[in-house]
């Protein structure tokens, strides 16, 4: 990261042309000016706001929304419950999303469906990511028995089938989606923990941790001011995936019949209520499915995006690739050659010192 | 490295004994086994709760029991002796998952191999052209699969690729708009994946579309996808195309000798297919395995033959070559089984529910028919899933080593840059690889859960959530003790395997 600060301050210089006094961006001034120029995740990050206020305001949580139909209505069946969603010209119709079989608005469902995956998706992102950070961060800065213990306990909760917990909330009639997400996430953290550690075991060996110490910095001073904040990458990235996952994980459980139960509803549930009706009424089975998507896509999409900002390491590697035909033809042909894309007939065969004697050291080398 | 080994086996087992025991409890709050006898009005109710009481032993509490069960488990050690208990039924667990493990094993081999090979081909290539448009391409494609739900995939291919397909199958001619369709969709991915400037980018999609629309009009007018086949034509151009390939990748076109073995195993592959036919035509599974290894042999001593100076590079070229080229002409030969397959199953060969059709009689192409176009759609559900994350994987495996000091000093010394990638760069790319499988390959074994609901697989997920549903706990447990030591033990595995590729990882004593 320190290695492209030099090319970022140069920038901004330039930019103002007379600077009127010379600051240093901070780490996080960085980060947010790195995530604002990867295009793909500020695209998704508003495609997921938007939804989520569709969601939320068109039903209603509690207050009444702007949609003229709840997800419980049942109101007359029109033209065999057809979305009446037109895109040419562009009307939305009665029933956008169509009808379901005793003529709930499907619109309505949708959204409902939508709130209680995206709660959640967010109930999980929360606790496992809370319980993640805490059992990685002890285990990392404290090490001895302490990490033993908590890494075994990480082991033994990985092993646990997710589905299980699953079947435990859809035996329970009492349990409601708080207490899916609940335990959904008192069990999706181990991979977090696991990262966590590994960045605090590295973090805490650092010149800086031991400078803090030397200042008399106590250990809670050293975890919260010093090492937090430099995980806090690894942190941010695998909270967005562990979302991505868990509304899949939620879907994936709903559709088995194990998730959220009736009165309440989700986009899998939705799906796994409809499946038999995929061929007269597929429309029953696109729209939960087409939400699903678009909600993992973007939240995978500003994972992404956070991930490059947070670590842009991987954004320094350019494969220099000669074009201009003045070049050295040699390197021209040993290009070509890896390059699947270009034409033979441009390769130049090379000296043999190139291509073939050094190529004799064998497969094993590298498959022992 | 022995007391190494020996202290994980220990704390693997430590873990595995702590988390059945996690698990017994949570099964034992998943359901009750006498629900459906509570509620119903049977004369005899009293007598089947006792009986199953006493099945079960739910007479005594949960974690008493766990003991019970452990105590049958242990015995696991010893060939023979196990005993997981029973199911509701009162069939063996054992039983029940010596026959779910070989349809799982038969689900995901094919789909790991296949999700780790294409992977990693794809990660490597978008890592090698960075930022270009082949590279956003595979990114959102990927992600896109990445967020498909399981189940959804699997609900769509069962719908197009399954009753469609079959349904299609009965006129087997393709429409004027779905042929534009499918030259437009290829000349644009054509276009994204070759790139470059414009006026190329145009020319790109041009040909690639004018040549979708030959092929899709020639498979239509041909009814080829009722009769299918490479022919011997199809064959000589797969084959040197492979072998071009080949070359390139193993040994580099500038080494000759080695093209040229690689091609004169193509032409003995061709040869072979029509001296085979009589043998092919009464063939059984290891008439194919001793097929394989031959031609894989023939390869051997065409590449010793011709190899010149550097006799390993064309043996290994010519023998891949060799092998591949016999993988062509298998799969035209079953091609031609492939009408009389339709025939019998009533002109709908995909199949939908389970992992083969009862009651087929045929010989070896049938069958091997049957068994390919029952698992096709689930090992594609599987696939399409789990390429994803190779792919990301792979990619970004392989740019943190391009960037590493050795591979500029690998330019530095003047090598090609076939050399670079594919011995200095690809091979360190697999290292953190390596990890990544084995643990993929530990939770598939279990993990395949979806697929096998929506397929109708008797597998060890299917047998899992049926567990669930029915409130029967010992199948469940019996599944997730299978699932539990395999995850654990390709953990160690793969922990092994790091520091075995990977010679700065020491594991400490």
């Amino acid at each position: 990261m320190s290695s492209q600060q030099p090319d970022r301050l140069t920038d901004t210089l330039d930019s103002r042309e007379v600077p009127e006094d010379v600051k240093g961006l901070s780490q996080g001034a960085l980060v947010r000016k790195r995530f604002l120029g990867h295009t793909g995740a500020i695209v998704s990050l508003v495609l997921l706001a938007l939804v989520v206020i569709l969601a939320i305001t068109s039903v209603g949580v509690g207050f009444h929304g702007w949609w003229k139909y709840n997800w419980r209505q049942t109101p007359d069946i029109v033209n065999g419950g057809h979305p009446t969603l037109k895109l040419f010209p562009p009307s939305l119709g009665d029933h956008p999303f169509g009808q379901d079989t005793v003529g709930r608005d499907y619109f309505a469902m949708t959204m409902r469906g939508a709130q209680i995956s995206l709660l959640v998706t967010v109930m999980v992102g929360v606790i496992s990511g809370f319980v993640g950070v805490v059992i990685g961060a002890l285990s990392g800065f404290f090490r001895g028995w302490l990490e033993s213990v908590l890494m075994r306990f990480t082991d033994i909760v990985i092993i646990i089938p997710l589905l299980l917990l699953g079947g435990v909330v859809a035996y329970n009639s009492k349990a409601n989606v708080f207490v899916l997400g609940g335990l959904l996430g008192l069990t999706a953290w181990t991979g977090m923990a696991r990262l966590v550690r590994g960045d605090f075991l590295s973090l805490r060996e650092r010149e800086f941790v031991d400078a803090a110490r030397l200042a008399g910095a106590s250990n809670g001073r050293i975890i919260f001011k010093h090492i937090l904040p430099n995980a806090i990458g690894v942190i941010t990235v695998n909270t967005t995936l562990l979302m991505s996952s868990a509304i899949l994980l939620e879907t994936s459980l709903s559709y088995l019949g194990m998730g959220v139960r009736p009165p309440d509803t989700s986009l899998g549930r939705l799906i796994s209520d409809n499946q038999a009706a995929f061929s007269t009424r597929p429309w029953l089975f696109w729209w939960p499915g087409l939400f699903i998507v678009i909600i993992c896509l973007c939240i995978n999409f500003v994972g992404d995006g956070l991930r490059d900002a947070f670590d842009p390491r991987q954004k320094k590697l350019v494969l220099k690739r000669v074009k201009e035909p003045d070049h050295d033809p040699l390197l021209e042909a040993t290009q070509a050659s890896a390059l699947p894309g270009m034409p033979l007939s441009e390769i130049v065969a090379p000296p043999t010192a190139a291509g073939g004697s050094t190529t004799t050291i064998d497969l094993d080398e590298g498959g022992r | 490295m022995a007391s190494y080994l020996l202290r994980r086996l220990g704390v693997s087992l430590l873990i595995l004994l702590g988390a059945s025991f996690l698990v017994y409890m949570l099964v034992s709050v998943s359901g009750d086994p006498l629900m459906e006898y509570r509620a119903s009005n049977k004369p005899n109710k009293e007598q089947l709760m006792q009986a199953r009481i006493a099945l079960l032993h739910l007479n005594i509490p949960a974690p008493a029991r766990y003991f019970i069960w452990l105590s049958g488990a242990v015995k696991c050690v010893v060939p023979g002796k196990c005993d997981l208990g029973k199911a509701i039924s009162g069939q063996p667990v054992t039983a029940a998952l010596a026959s779910a493990i070989p349809s799982t094993l038969q689900l995901v081999t094919a789909a790991i191999l296949l999700a780790i090979i294409i992977g990693i081909a794809i990660g490597i290539v978008t890592a090698l052209r960075q930022y270009s448009g082949f590279d956003y391409t595979v990114t959102f494609v990927t992600f896109l699969f990445f967020s498909l739900p399981s189940f959804w995939v699997a609900v769509l291919l069962k719908e197009f690729g399954a009753i469609r397909f079959n349904t299609f199958l009965g006129h087997p001619t393709i429409g004027l708009t779905a042929l534009l369709v499918i030259a437009l969709l290829s000349g644009v991915v054509w276009a994204l994946i070759i790139g470059g400037t414009w006026k190329r980018r145009g020319v790109t999609f041009v040909i690639a579309a004018a040549a979708a629309a030959a092929v899709t009009e020639y498979l239509s007018v041909s009814k080829w996808f009722l009769y299918p086949g490479l022919g011997v034509v199809l064959i000589v151009v797969f084959g040197v195309a492979i072998a071009v390939g080949v070359t390139v990748l193993l040994a580099g076109l500038q080494h000759r000798r080695a093209l040229y073995a690689s091609l004169i195993t193509v032409a003995l592959g061709v040869i072979a297919m029509y001296a085979l036919r009589p043998v092919l035509n009464q063939a059984s599974f290891w008439t194919i395995v001793l097929l394989g290894l031959a031609a894989i042999a023939a390869g051997l001593v065409v590449g010793w033959l011709l190899g010149g100076y550097d006799r390993g590079q064309s043996m290994k070229a010519a023998a891949l070559t060799s092998f591949l080229v016999a993988a062509l002409v298998l799969l035209d030969r079953f091609m031609i089984s492939w009408p009389q397959y339709v025939n019998l199953a009533n002109g709908r060969p995909i199949g939908t529910i389970g992992a083969a059709t009862p009651n087929l009689q045929g010989d070896f192409w049938i069958t091997g028919l049957d068994k390919f176009s029952h698992l096709v759609l689930p090992t594609t559900a599987l696939l399409l899933i789990s390429l994803a994350s190779y792919t990301r994987y792979s990619r970004a495996s392989m740019l943190e080593v391009m960037g590493q000091d050795y591979v500029r000093t690998a330019r530095a010394k003047g090598l090609s840059e076939r050399v670079v990638v594919t011995r200095h760069a690809f091979r360190n790319a697999l290292i953190p690889l390596a990890t990544v499988v084995a643990f993929d390959i530990g939770q598939l074994l279990g993990g395949a859960v979806i697929t096998e609901n929506v397929f109708s697989i008797k597998g060890m997920g299917q047998l899992f959530i049926q567990g669930l549903q029915r409130q029967d706990p010992n199948p469940v447990m019996g599944t997730f003790l299978v699932v539990a030591i395999s995850a654990v033990s390709f953990n160690l595995i793969a922990d092994l395997a790091y520091s075995a590729l990977d010679p700065r990882v020491r594991v400490t004593a």
